[in-house]
C-alpha cells in the first residue's frame, strides 16, 4: 500500500435542513488502488459523504480534491467516478446490455461502439447471456453484478460503492465479498465502500474509516482498528468488547497502572489513549483466559476475581459471563477445542474463577 | 391476505347483495344499449334487432357536427392540461423544493373540490364580463381548467414512486440533465402520463355541466346536443347515440386501467 | 435516507408549476372572485348585472319582496336548500348501505378476481353521468319499462307517476355516485388483514359483531371518504334534479342553473353558488381537519 493520495477530503461539513449536523468536519485521504472502507452504523454520515464525492450532494463548507483537483463544482456526469448504488439502481425500461453501454454511450461512444464494449464487459462478468433480459427479469446476485459490470464499463478513476452486498443473503454475500476484491485487484481501481457491517469492512479493507455522528472516529488497517481501537466508540462497534470502568494511578516502563472497581490493580499498555483521571478499561473477551482459584499463583499479574453467571455454548466457542465484584460484567470467549460429542463446560454456574487480562490486550479509553 | 377472506370472515347474505349490487350498477346501461339496437320506436317493447337507430344518427349533420366539436375539444384539452400538468408534477417530484408547493399542489386539485356547476357559472360569468366569445375555444379553456387535476394525479403518482435513484445513476454514468431527463425520467413517467392523458379525455368528452353553460349555439358538444334531444322527449337515437358515447368512455377507461396498472409494475 | 434531493430536473419553479397556476388563477380563481362581486350586484332584468351594491341577492334566500317594497319571511327557497341536504343525505345513506357489502365481498376475494371486480366499478364511474341518468328516464317515465312491466304482472291498473319526484332524484343520485363510495370503502378494507375478522369469530363474536365491532371501525376512513364523495357532489348534482326532478323539483344546482338561464337573475344564481361553494368547502374543511384524508389511506 502507501500509494499516492488519489482523493482528498478536506474538513467537509454538510447539514439538511431541520437535523443535526450530516457530517460535521470530515477529512480523510484514500489512496491510489486502495480498498478504502466507510464503516459506521445508519446515519453516521458515511452514504452522505459517498453522495458528496459522487457528486449528488453539495458539502456546504470544505473540499473534495481528486488527483489535486476541487471536483466540488463538477456535476456527477463530469467526474470520473462512478457509483453502484445500494439497491443498484438498474434501468428497469433498459436491457442488461443497454445498461451497460448506457455510461459509454453519454461519453460520446457511438451506440453500436458502446454496444460491442459492453457485450465484452458482460463476457468477462460471466453475463453474457443475460444481455437481452430486462433487470427485473435477473436475480438479486445477478443484479449486482450488472451494476458492477455497468460502473466498471467507463473505467472510473475511483468506484464508490454504497452497501452494494445489504440486499443479499449471507450465502451469496460471502462469495460476492470475495469477488468484489478480485475485481479490486485486477482493475486497481480505488474503490471506496460504505458499509455498516464490521465483518465485510475488515474481511475486504486495505484501510478502514470509523465514522459516527458525522465525524471520523478512527483510521487505520483492520487489524490496527481491531486491536488497537482508538475510542470506546470504536471499541465497541467493532467486534465485542468488555468495558471495565478504573482510574489510573500511576505510569511505570511504558505501562498505566489502573486501579478497577472491584479493587484489583491491572496493567495497561499505555497506548496514545488517556494519561490520568477516569478511564474504562477495554478487553475483547477472546484476550482474556479463565483459572480456577487454585492455580493462579502462576501468573499472578493482571488477575481480577469474579463469579461465573452464565454459560453460553455457542458451537466453535464457549461463552462464560462473569460478574466482577463491583457488580461489572466480563464475558470471556474461549474456543472448545474437544470435539467428539464429549463437550464439557471447564466452569459451573455460580463457581470462583480468576481471569488474567494480558496487559498488551488492554486499552485505557476515555470514558 | 394473499389469498383473500378465510371462511371465517365472510358474511351472510353479501356475496348475494354484491350480485345485486352490480346489477344495479349494470342494469340501466345494458337496458340502454340493449333497446338501442330495437327496430321499433319504443324503448320499452322489443320489436327486433337493427342497426337503423344507429345509421340514422350517424347520417345527422347536427350529431356529426357535435362528434367533431367533442372530439376537437378533448383532444386539444388533454394536449394542454396534460402538458401543464406534468410540468407541475416534476416541479412537485423532481424540483428544487420551493415555498409554496403546498398551495400549488392544492391549488391544481381545486377543481375537484369545487361543485362543477359552480366552476361552470364562474366560467360563464367570467366569458361575458371579459367579453371572450371565441365559440369552440371557450369550451377548450374551461376544459383544460378542469381536466388538469385529472391528468395530474397519475403522473403525480408515477413520479412519486419513481426512485430518485435511477437519475442519480443516470448522472453518474455520465448523462447530462437533459438526456437524464429524455432517456431515464420520461420513459419511466410514460405510463403515468398515459394513464392521466387518458383520464383527461374521458372527463373532457364526458363534461355536460360545464359546456353546457359555457358552449353557444355553433359550439355543441356530444353530451350538450344529447340533452337537448332528451328534454325533447325520448326517441331511439339518443340511445345510439348514449352508447357509442359510452363505448367510448369504457374503452378508453379500460385502456387507463391498464396503462396504470403497467405503472404500477 | 437523505432528507435533500438530487435536483436534475433545474426548470425554476415559475416556469414549470407557473404555467399551469397561471392557468388556474386566471380561469379558475379570478372568475370566483367575478362571481362573488356580481353576487352583490343589482340583477339587470336583460340578463347580467347592473354596477351597483346590493345585497337583495342574498336577502331573497329567506324574505319575498312584495310590491310595495316590504319584506315577508319567504321559506321557499330555504326549502330547496334544505331538500337538497336531504337527498343528498339519503343518497349517501343509501350508497353507503349497497356499496359496504359489495366492498368487503371484493375485498375479500382473491387478487386476480379482484382486479376484474374493481374495473367493473370503475367503468360506469367514468361513463357518461348524464347518459347513465338518462337510463333511468327510460326506466322511470310513464311508459317506461318499470310502469310497462309492473303493468304486465298485473300489479297495477295505470301508470304510477315514479318521473319528476323525489325518489326519481334519490335514486338517480345513488346511482350517478355509487362508485364513488364503494371504491374508498374498498381500498381501506383491502389492507385489512383477514386474521382480525377469524380472530373476533374465535373470540365468540357472531357475524353481526364482528361486522359492526371490527370491519366497520377498520373501514372507518374509507367510509368518511366515501361519505365526503358521495354528499359533496349530490350536493350540487345538476343532471339528476333536471331530468329525474323535471324543473319542478329543484334542487341548489339546477336553481343555479336556472338563474343563468330562463331567470336571468346572475346576482341571486351567484350568491346561490357562493353558498354552494361555502356549505362545501365546509364539509371538506371539518373532513380535512380531522385527517380524513390520511385516514382514508389513499
Amino acid at each position: 500500500m502507501g500509494g499516492a493520495a488519489l482523493i482528498e477530503i478536506r474538513g467537509v461539513r454538510k447539514s439538511f435542513a431541520g437535523q443535526a449536523r450530516a457530517l460535521d468536519g470530515v477529512s480523510l485521504t484514500v489512496r491510489e488502488n486502495e480498498f478504502f472502507t466507510l464503516l459506521g452504523p445508519s446515519g453516521c454520515g458515511k452514504t452522505t459523504l459517498l453522495r458528496i464525492v459522487a457528486g449528488f450532494e453539495r458539502p456546504d463548507s470544505g473540499e473534495v480534491l481528486l488527483a489535486g483537483k476541487d471536483i466540488c463544482p463538477l456535476p456527477p456526469n463530469l467526474r470520473p467516478v462512478n457509483t453502484v448504488f445500494q439497491n443498484y439502481a438498474l434501468f428497469p425500461h433498459l436491457t442488461v446490455l443497454e445498461n451497460v453501454a448506457f455510461g459509454l454511450e453519454m461519453r460520446g461512444a457511438k451506440r453500436e461502439d458502446a454496444k460491442t464494449q459492453a457485450r465484452q464487459m458482460l463476457e468477462t462478468t460471466m453475463l453474457g447471456e443475460f444481455g437481452a433480459r430486462l433487470p427485473s427479469q435477473l436475480s438479486g446476485g445477478q443484479q449486482q453484478r450488472v451494476a458492477l459490470a455497468r460502473a466498471l464499463a467507463c473505467k472510473p478513476r475511483v468506484l464508490l460503492l454504497d452497501e452494494p452486498l445489504s440486499a443479499l443473503d449471507l450465502k451469496l454475500r460471502r462469495t460476492m465479498r470475495a469477488e468484489l476484491k478480485r475485481v479490486q485487484r485486477e482493475t486497481q481501481i480505488t474503490f471506496i465502500f460504505v458499509t455498516h457491517d464490521q465483518e465485510e469492512a475488515l474481511a475486504m479493507s486495505d484501510r478502514v474509516a470509523v465514522m459516527n455522528e458525522g465525524r471520523v472516529r478512527q483510521i487505520g488497517e483492520p487489524a490496527e482498528i481491531y486491536d488497537a481501537p482508538g475510542d470506546r466508540f470504536v471499541a465497541g462497534f467493532i467486534g465485542e468488547t468488555n468495558f471495565l470502568p478504573g482510574e489510573i494511578t500511576g505510569c511505570e516502563n511504558g505501562f498505566l497502572r489502573v486501579l478497577l472497581g472491584g479493587g484489583a490493580t491491572v496493567a495497561v499498555a499505555a497506548g496514545n489513549g488517556e494519561k490520568s483521571g477516569a478511564v474504562t478499561v477495554a478487553i475483547r473477551p477472546e484476550r482474556a483466559a479463565l483459572h480456577s482459584p487454585a492455580d493462579t499463583a502462576a501468573n499472578a499479574e493482571n488477575i481480577v476475581t469474579g463469579e461465573v453467571r452464565d454459560i453460553v455454548y455457542l458451537g466453535g466457542t464457549t461463552r462464560y459471563d462473569v460478574v466482577l465484584p463491583d457488580g461489572a460484567a466480563l464475558s470471556v470467549s474461549e474456543s472448545n477445542e474437544s470435539g467428539g460429542g464429549n463437550y464439557a463446560a471447564r466452569f459451573a454456574r455460580g463457581e470462583k474463577v480468576c481471569a488474567s487480562l494480558p496487559r498488551d490486550s488492554l486499552r485505557a479509553l476515555e470514558r | 391476505m394473499v389469498t383473500g377472506a378465510g371462511q371465517a370472515a365472510k358474511m351472510p347474505g353479501f356475496a348475494a347483495w354484491t350480485g345485486v349490487f352490480y346489477a344495479f350498477l349494470y342494469a340501466p346501461i345494458v337496458i340502454l344499449v340493449v333497446f338501442s339496437f330495437n327496430a321499433g320506436r319504443s324503448a320499452t317493447v322489443w320489436t327486433e334487432f337493427s342497426f337503423a337507430w344507429y345509421a340514422r344518427a350517424f347520417a345527422n349533420k347536427s350529431i356529426q357536427q357535435a362528434a367533431a366539436n367533442s372530439l376537437i375539444v378533448a383532444f386539444s384539452a388533454t394536449a394542454a392540461a396534460t402538458f401543464l400538468a406534468l410540468l407541475a408534477a416534476l416541479a412537485l417530484t423532481r424540483g428544487r423544493r420551493f415555498r409554496g408547493a403546498g398551495a400549488c399542489h392544492l391549488a391544481i386539485l381545486a377543481p375537484l373540490m369545487i361543485p362543477e356547476i359552480v366552476t361552470a357559472v364562474a366560467t360563464l360569468v367570467f366569458f361575458s364580463a371579459i367579453g371572450l366569445r371565441l365559440g369552440l375555444f371557450n369550451v377548450f379553456i374551461a376544459h383544460t381548467v378542469f381536466c388538469i387535476p385529472f391528468a395530474f394525479l397519475p403522473i403525480w403518482a408515477r413520479l412519486q414512486d419513481m426512485n430518485e435513484t435511477l437519475e442519480c445513476a443516470a448522472r453518474d454514468l455520465y448523462a447530462d440533465a437533459w438526456q437524464t431527463f429524455r432517456r431515464v425520467t420520461l420513459p419511466l413517467a410514460a405510463p403515468g402520463i398515459a394513464a392521466g392523458a387518458m383520464l383527461a379525455f374521458i372527463i373532457s368528452l364526458d363534461d355536460f355541466v360545464i359546456t353546457l353553460m359555457v358552449a353557444d349555439a355553433g359550439s355543441t358538444t356530444l353530451p350538450v346536443y344529447i340533452y337537448g334531444m332528451v328534454r325533447m322527449g325520448t326517441s331511439p337515437e339518443i340511445n345510439a347515440v348514449s352508447t357509442v358515447l359510452l363505448a367510448a368512455s369504457a374503452t378508453v377507461a379500460v385502456a387507463s386501467h391498464f396503462a396504470a396498472r403497467r405503472a404500477r409494475k | 435516507m437523505t432528507e435533500s434531493r438530487f435536483i436534475n430536473f433545474a426548470l425554476p419553479p415559475w416556469l414549470s408549476a407557473g404555467p399551469a397556476m397561471a392557468v388556474l388563477l386566471f380561469f379558475l380563481a379570478a372568475p370566483l372572485c367575478i362571481v362573488a362581486a356580481y353576487s352583490l350586484m343589482e340583477a339587470d332584468p336583460h340578463g347580467g348585472v347592473r354596477a351597483a351594491f346590493s345585497s337583495e341577492a342574498y336577502v331573497r334566500f329567506l324574505f319575498e319582496r312584495d310590491w310595495d317594497g316590504n319584506l315577508a319571511l319567504d321559506g321557499s327557497y330555504a326549502a330547496i336548500f334544505a331538500r337538497s341536504f336531504l337527498l343528498a343525505a339519503a343518497a349517501t345513506a343509501l350508497c353507503l348501505l349497497a356499496a359496504f357489502p359489495a366492498a368487503y365481498c371484493i375485498a375479500g376475494q382473491p387478487p386476480e378476481r379482484r382486479g376484474l371486480l374493481l374495473l367493473l366499478i370503475t367503468i360506469p364511474f367514468w361513463a357518461n353521468l348524464l347518459v347513465r341518468t338518462y337510463c333511468w328516464v327510460l326506466i322511470l317515465r310513464d311508459s317506461g319499462l318499470a310502469n310497462t312491466w309492473l303493468s304486465a304482472l298485473g300489479v297495477i291498473a295505470s301508470p304510477l307517476p315514479l318521473m319528476y319526484t323525489d325518489g326519481a332524484i334519490l335514486a338517480g343520485l345513488a346511482y350517478s355516485y355509487l362508485p364513488f363510495m364503494a371504491l374508498p370503502i374498498y381500498a381501506a378494507l383491502e389492507k385489512t388483514d383477514w386474521r382480525l375478522m377469524e380472530a373476533a369469530r374465535d373470540l365468540y363474536a357472531g357475524w353481526w359483531q364482528t361486522l359492526f365491532r371490527i370491519a366497520v371501525p377498520l373501514a372507518r376512513g374509507g367510509i368518511a371518504a366515501g361519505c365526503i364523495m358521495v354528499f359533496i357532489p349530490s350536493l350540487g348534482a345538476f343532471i339528476a334534479p333536471d331530468l329525474l326532478g323535471g324543473g319542478r323539483k329543484l334542487m341548489i344546482g339546477s336553481l343555479i342553473q336556472l338563474q343563468f338561464s330562463s331567470s336571468r337573475n346572475w346576482p341571486f344564481g351567484s350568491a346561490a353558488a357562493f353558498v354552494l361553494l361555502a356549505a362545501v368547502l365546509l364539509v371538506l374543511w371539518l373532513w380535512l381537519r380531522r385527517g380524513g384524508a390520511q385516514k382514508a389511506q389513499w
